[in-house]
Order: C-alpha cells, then structure tokens, then sequence
C-alpha cells in the first residue's frame, strides 16, 4: 500500500514536472497576477473616485429649500444652454473641513461650493481654491467688497435684530443698544453659535461707531456678549433660531434675514425685524483646487451672475442680489425686504473679509469658550 | 494550577480554531481601521509643524481644558445614572414575569429606534420653559416660573442618560440571564438575608456585565456630539464637538487630532485599568 | 418579596422616561406644518406618504436597510469570533487585543471621518456601499465584541474541553456548547451594531455623496432648512414595526406552551 502511494506521488510530481516544463512564462505571469493583486486597490479602485461622465458638474450648498431653487433657477437653465452639461446641486452642506479633506486626499468631487467671501480668502490663502477666472466671469458685475481672488460673490444675506411683538408688548428695540439692554427689553434672547455677525452686533451695543467696526476688538466685544450671556439662548442652525420664535422661547434675536422674514410670513406681523445696523454678507462661489470641472465650474458661476436669476432667488428665498444691476429689477412689493437694495445697503455695516480671513479661527474658539465658561 | 494546565492541554487543532477566530477580526480591523486612524492621529505631532506644540496647549490653552473638564463631568455622571438606572430595570428583566419581560424589552428597543436627532428635538420640546413637563409642573401648582431644564448640563444629561440607557441595559440583561436562578434562593436557604443574598451572590456574578456596560457607556458619553450640540445650546461644550469644530471650521487639524488622541489614550488606559481589575475579580471568584 | 416590587417600580418608572420621547414623536408625526410641532388644530399624515412616495425618503430608507444589513452580518461574525477566540484562549494578548476591538467607539466620529476620507480616497471606496458597509461593521464591531464576552463571561471554558473530551469535534463544541451560551450576546450585539450603522451620521457626511445617502444623511441634509417632521412618521413607523414583532413573538410562545 505504501509502494502504491509511492508510485502515485511519483506520477503527480512527473506529470507536473511535464506541465512546467517549456512552460515558465505561465508561471512568471502568475507571479505577475499575484503581485498585481497586491496593487488591485490603488490599480482597479473599487468605484470610480470623481466623476463617471465628463460634463457633470456638482453645485454644493446647504441642503433644505435651497436644492430646488437653486436647481430650477441656475442648474436647469444652465442644462439646457449647454448641450451635454448635466449640472446638479446637492445638499451636503460644503465646510471647511470637507473641502479641506477633498483637496488634500486628491479626491475632488465638488466643482462649485456655496460659501462666503470672507471664507474664500481664509481657504484660498491656505491653497485649498481655484483663483478666479476672471476671463470667464465677469468682474464689473460685483462691487469689489464681493469678490476676492478666490470667490464671486453669489447673493447677500444680514444678521437682523428681530423682535417679538406680542411678547415685548409694544416696545420696539431699534438698536443693538436696546437688545443688550435687559431691564426696558426683559426676556430671553438668542444669539448664533459663532462669531459671524454677533461681534459686530456686540460692539455697535458697546457704542463702537459702525464705520469703526473693523479692525473687531475680541475683547471688547467678547466682554459684552458676557454681560447678557444668562439671558441668552445661543442658536445654531437657522430652523433653530426659527423654533425659537414660534416656541415663543425668546423675545428677541439675531437672525438671518432669511429666517426673519419666514418667520413674519409665518406667524404673522408678531414677528418685526429691522434692517438697521444688519450685518451684511456676501454668499460667494468657490472652486477647490484640482476640481473636475474646470473651466465649465467658472462658467456656471457666470451664468449665476444674470440679475434676473438673483432676482428669482430673493422671490424665493429672500437671499438679495448682489449684482448691483439687479436693484432695479427688483418688484416693488419685495424692495423692503432686500437686503442688498440701496437704502436698506445704507443702513447695514459690510463685512469685513480680510479681518475674517486672518482671524477666524481663533476668534470663534474664544468665542465658544466665552459662552460656555 | 487547574485553568492553565487544562488549557494547555486542549489538542492543537481545537486551539488552531480559537486562534484564527481571534486574529482574524484584528487583521480586518488592521487594515482598514488602524492604518487610517493612526494616519490621523500623527497628525497631532505634524501639524502645523512638527513638535509636541498641540499638547502644550493641554496646559497652557484655558479653553481646552475647560471643554476636558465639562467632558469627564458629564461623562462621569451620564455613566453613574445610566448604569444605576439600567441595572435596575435589566434585574427588573430576570425577575419579572415572561408578560412583563416582553414588553419592557419591547419599550427598550422600541426607544433605540427613535433616531438621535428627533429624540434630542422631542426633549427640546418636553423640556423647554414651555414644555411638557414645565406646563404639568406648573398645571399642578408645583411651581411659579419655569425650571430650567435644557439648553444647560441637566438637559444634556437627561438626554445622554435617555440615549445610553438601552446600551447598558441590554448588556446587562445578557449578563444578567447567564447567571444561575437557583444561586440566590440557595444563599437564601443557607440563611442569607436578601440584601446578603444580593450582595454575595448576584451583584459579584453581574460585575462583568456592570463593567461591560460601563466601559461602553462612559466611552460613549466622552464620545457624544449630537445630544450635547442640541441640548446644550451652546453652553456646554464637549470635546467631540469642539474637535468636530476644530476639523470643520476652524481647520486647526493638528489641534483637533492632539483632542483625539488624548481622548483615546485615556479611555484605553482607563479600560485597561477595568479590565485588569475585572481580572481580579475573576481570580477571587475561582 | 417587599424588595422586589420596589425595584420593579423603579424598572417601570425608568421605562416611562425611555418612550417619553416617542410619546411625544407619534403627535409630531401627524403635523400638518412642515417643520417639527405639535398638531393643534389638525392631524395630517400627509408626512408618512412623503416617506413612499418620494423617491428621495424610499432611496434613503432602502441605502440604510442595506447598508446596515451589510455591517451588522459582517461586524456580528468578526465580533463573536474574536469574543468566543478571547474567551476560550484566555491568553494574556486577547486582553490586550480587545482595546483595539474597542478603539472604534472610543475615537469621536469626526476623526473617523476625516480618516476614512483620506484611506477611501486612495483605494478608491469613497460614495460606495462597500466602503460605508466596512465603517459601519468596524462601529458596531467593539458592541458585538462586549456583548458576547459578557455573556461568556459566566461560563466556565472547560465546558468547551468537556464535550470535546466525549468525543465532539472543535465545529461541534461550538455550535453545541458556546454557540448556544452566546445567543441573546449576539442577538443584542447585532441589534447595536444595526443601530449603529442606522444611526450614524457624520462619517456618511463625509465618505458618501451621491450614489449611497442614507437617512441620517438625508435628515442631515435638511436639518439646516427645516427638521423635517417624515423623520417622526419614520421613526413612529419603526416603533410600530417593534411593537408588532414583538405581539407576534408573544402570541407564538404562547400558543407553543398552550
């Protein structure tokens, strides 16, 4: 039996002695699979990374009604003048970090981001940007406060005083003065999680003249959002800040404008807002570096750039338009609640974007510990 | 002597089994979970330069360790009230009639199924200054003015508590239903009093699944970001949402991973202190 | 015996504080407004047709149900083959071996994020079922892990040696001996890691974009606009779905014991 298992090993090694023989191609072919199966992830990819069809075009914004406006006032228009472009706009909300994730790892898959100008110098400074093509966009369509090297400013939006009416019973605060002032104005209030718009707000309290804003006093201000830290709640996304109101949890508040005016078409004339020392931002375009898109990116930005289009925005979602030709075009029943029309551009102080730019970070994080200590 | 001698003579190829059982999810998890998450982590000594400045700022920066500070408070207490609370209704489980089991179980996952985000606006809802439970409070004459129960710690404590409270339970009652029925009415009838009976007999037979859940719960609870973000109203700050921030916002990266790895270095320290002080208890109850 | 009602009212009183929640998310489901609130004057559950007919909601439910099918059979068989190797073994390096089971609950989900982000990017698993599958089975891995060690924890591994000793082979003693012990560990081992994956959001935000967009992404999505109040209808139908699984469960045994 053993001699019989002998003979059978002898067969096997013979024959495959047979099959290799001449045959070492086969074998070096094999080692060449194995080795490229070691590689099969960074050589196949399981899925494509970027973009499966050329032409595609990913507009990223903060998700909720925007998605539909921005959709049939941009992205479809932009479909149909340019054969074989298929933009799209998606929610997923483009923060810093994610920008800063997709151009480090290589792996952009956002053509066009949704943010301001201040944060286009603050990223565009870090490399993390496109420059702008100004030959595709045009320049003299923007006030230069709203364009940088690296965004094109896309609509305007301000932080607003807004008050509650009924709850104050008829006292109008006016000023930021009045909002800080808790024995004529008794009730809670709400300021946002973050510094945009609520230093300014702080300081005009503080007697700091709106011209003299910027260069902004940390300090200063920080110290005054302390003196009514117990009375406030601190809002952090504008459903919030709204859920307040109708909750009838505060008296006042620092809101988007957007958010102010749902509200008084909400709730009825309960809810007033002022204009008045309004924060003014610019929304911008950006384009992280290395986007698929290239050149079709900036074009979609210059179709964004039609007065007509803004004016469709602010019908829809009350964000005002930034292109100055545009105040014209506005209905007369929508003038007062444009941020961006003349008289109501008088009456707001503009953010500085520089000072953003180089001090953000470090100012939100005081800003939070200030409101949390 | 016994347990290592009998160990040691199990057959190779059973122990071949266990061991390939054992190393297998730690490749699986070599791969795609330490390479990536270690790629992060070094970035606390890279960025922005390389160097222990991040962790200077453990010390030196009064505003991290003040999120630290409210982290371990929070974390501690959520814990403490979690695990009381769940012992309680998993002893409830074991001791309760098949009916009643049912249906406590049924509230338990039912409560899992309710996602973070509704459950920390329906809290908002119950516990705000014209909420449910402010209005029943003062509906009954127990109070004039509002309490303040959200928007602060107590909020964001009463929704940890609510979110982790099944994760400690069901641990538990596994533990729990692996115990043996007839232990405690033994002691019983070796003349224990009930207290006696608990404490000797079923309380040190649970301390594994006590542990267990703890070990979870308290990791989840330095962990929390969503709870804490809307219930705390921006007062309480703890460190995943200040490292949410940092990584999002303000792109201090090199900050953000320095948070992280302190956080992860003080849980694996701490869960290696448990797990060698649950060894003992093993030891002693052999 | 006094003791034990006691702790039982305490058990029940702790249970009214867990559906206290849900009580107040079934009214909020049956809104007329599009933001989340109690109905005042009218009940509307035009918030639970949202959830079948528009195609964004059914996407979302399925690409959840998928992915967190996929994680939960993935991170249910690793975990309980680590839990039962550590268990039977007893090996000093299994203790150490399990604070790595457990790093993936310790680290916060924003590094996660931002570290799946930069490996997926490279092996080319970024906005795939795969690659959210693989996080997710990671998530719920320590869960499965500290389930089925504490329901290992009271049995003694020579049982394991004992029944191999009468003659039963290493498959055998496992599904006849450990198998068994293990069972309600993993069932609520598998119910976390399920959960996890359901519920977890920030690292979808970041890894998916387009082809995969869970629930939690998709509420996430509007969370900024407005709180859609179909995450109510959703999250009353699943209670629903518990209750009626577990009727079914009871009526079953007891129609078996009668």
């Amino acid at each position: 039996m053993s001699q019989e298992h002998q003979e059978f090993r002898d067969d096997c090694l013979a024959i495959l002695r047979r099959q290799t023989e001449g045959k070492r191609v086969h074998r070096r072919r094999f080692l060449q699979a194995i080795a490229a199966l070691g590689i099969v992830p960074t050589a196949v990819r399981f899925t494509p990374v970027a973009h499966a069809a050329a032409g595609e075009l990913v507009i990223v914004n903060w998700g909720g009604d925007a998605v539909p406006a921005y959709d049939e006032i941009w992205a479809k228009p932009f479909n149909a003048a340019n054969a074989g472009v298929k933009a799209m706009i998606n929610g997923a909300g483009p923060t810093s970090g994610k920008i800063k994730a997709m151009v480090e790892s290589g792996a952009v898959t956002w053509d066009v981001c949704d943010r301001t100008v201040p944060a286009s110098v603050e990223l565009g400074r870090q490399g993390l940007l496109e420059k702008v093509n100004w030959s595709i966009v045009a320049k003299d369509k923007l006030r230069p406060a709203h364009r940088s090297d690296w965004g094109v400013g896309a609509y305007l939006y301000a932080f607003v005083l807004t008050h509650d009416r009924q709850a104050l019973r008829g006292a109008v605060p006016k000023t930021w003065a009045d909002f800080w002032n808790v024995k004529d104005f008794p009730g809670k209030r709400t300021l946002r999680n973050n510094i945009e718009g609520m230093l300014e707000a702080a300081l005009m309290a503080d007697g700091v003249a709106p011209d003299k804003i910027y260069p902004i006093n940390v300090d200063r201000a920080l110290d005054k959002i302390k003196q009514i830290k117990q009375h406030t709640i601190f809002w952090t996304t504008g459903a919030e800040s709204q859920q307040l109101f109708r909750n009838k949890e505060v008296v006042m508040g620092n809101l988007w404008h957007t958010r102010s005016m749902l509200l008084a078409k909400e709730v009825g004339d309960r809810i007033q807002f002022t204009f008045d020392q309004g924060v003014l931002f610019a929304g911008a375009w950006l384009v992280p570096k290395g986007n698929p898109g290239k050149d079709l990116a900036w074009k979609f930005i210059a179709s964004a750039q039609d007065p007509r289009s803004q004016v469709e925005l602010l019908k829809r979602v009350g964000n005002g338009p930034i292109n100055p030709e545009a105040a014209a075009l506005v209905p007369a029943e929508l003038k007062v609640n444009d941020c961006g029309s003349p008289e109501n551009f008088a009456k707001q102080v503009a953010v500085d974007s520089e000072w953003y730019a180089e001090h953000y970070a470090t100012a939100l994080n005081r800003y939070m510990d200030a409101i949390a200590s | 002597m016994s347990a290592a001698a009998v160990a040691s003579s199990g057959t190779p190829r059973g122990e071949r089994l266990y061991w390939a059982l054992l190393v297998l999810p730690c490749v699986f998890l070599g791969l795609f979970y330490v390479v990536p998450v270690i790629n992060v982590l070094v970035m606390s000594v890279t960025v922005p330069r390389l160097g222990l400045s991040n962790y200077a700022d453990l010390v030196a920066n009064p505003a991290v360790r003040r999120v630290l500070w409210t982290t371990v408070r929070i974390g501690v207490l959520t814990t403490a009230i979690t695990l009381l609370l769940g012992y309680i209704v998993a002893y409830a489980l074991v001791h309760t009639s098949a009916r009643q089991r049912q249906t406590l179980l049924a509230i338990v996952v039912a409560s899992f199924w309710i996602s973070v985000l509704i459950r920390a606006f329906a809290w908002v809802a119950i516990l705000q200054s014209a909420g449910l439970v402010n209005s029943a409070l003062m509906g009954l004459g127990l109070i004039d003015s509002p309490l303040q129960l959200v928007r602060n710690e107590v909020g964001v404590m009463i929704g940890m508590v609510h979110y982790m409270l099944p994760y400690a339970i069901l641990p538990l009652y596994a533990n729990m239903s692996g115990i043996d029925r007839s232990l405690v009415p033994a002691a019983r009838a070796l003349g224990a009093t009930p207290a006696q009976a608990f404490r000797w007999v079923f309380l040190p037979m649970s301390l594994p699944g006590l542990i267990g859940a703890g070990i979870i719960v308290l990791i989840f609870s330095l962990g929390f970001y969503i709870t804490p973000a809307i219930l705390g109203g921006g007062k309480t700050i703890m460190v995943a949402e200040y490292i949410s921030v940092q990584i999002s916002e303000t792109l201090r990266w090199g900050l953000a991973a320095m948070l992280a790895t302190t956080l992860l270095a003080s849980v694996l320290l701490l869960v290696f202190w448990l797990s060698r002080f649950m060894d003992v208890e093993a030891a002693l109850r052999k | 015996m006094q003791r034990f009602s006691f702790i039982h009212v305490l058990a029940w009183a702790t249970a009214c504080f867990l559906i206290l929640p849900i009580l107040v998310v079934i009214p909020i489901s049956v809104t007329p407004e599009r933001y989340l609130s109690l109905p005042t004057n009218s009940m509307s559950f035009g918030h639970y047709a949202n959830l079948v007919g528009d195609a964004r909601w059914s996407k979302s439910i399925l690409d959840s149900l998928i992915v967190a099918s996929g994680a939960t059979v993935l991170s249910t068989a690793l975990g309980t083959a680590f839990a039962v190797g550590a268990w039977r073994l007893g090996v000093p390096l299994a203790r150490r071996l399990r604070l790595l089971m457990l790093a993936p609950i310790i680290v916060p989900p924003i590094v996660h994020a931002i570290a799946f982000y930069r490996a997926w990017a490279v092996v080319g698993l970024l906005d795939s079922y795969l690659g959210l599958v693989l996080i997710h089975a990671m998530k719920g891995l320590p869960f499965v892990v500290l389930t089925v060690a504490a329901s290992l924890a009271n049995l003694d591994h020579r049982l394991e040696q004992a029944a191999r000793s009468l003659g039963a082979t290493p498959g055998q003693a496992m599904r006849w001996v450990v198998l068994p012990q293990v069972a309600t560990g993993v069932v609520s081992g598998a119910a976390f890691a399920f959960i996890t994956s359901w519920d977890e959001t920030i690292v979808a935000l970041f890894v998916t974009s387009r082809r995969v967009v869970t629930l939690p992404r998709r509420i996430w999505e509007g969370l900024a606009d407005n709180i859609d109040p179909a995450i109510a209808a959703l999250g009353t139908l699943m209670v629903l779905i518990t209750v009626a699984a577990v009727v079914i469960n009871t009526l079953r045994t007891q129609r078996r014991t009668a």
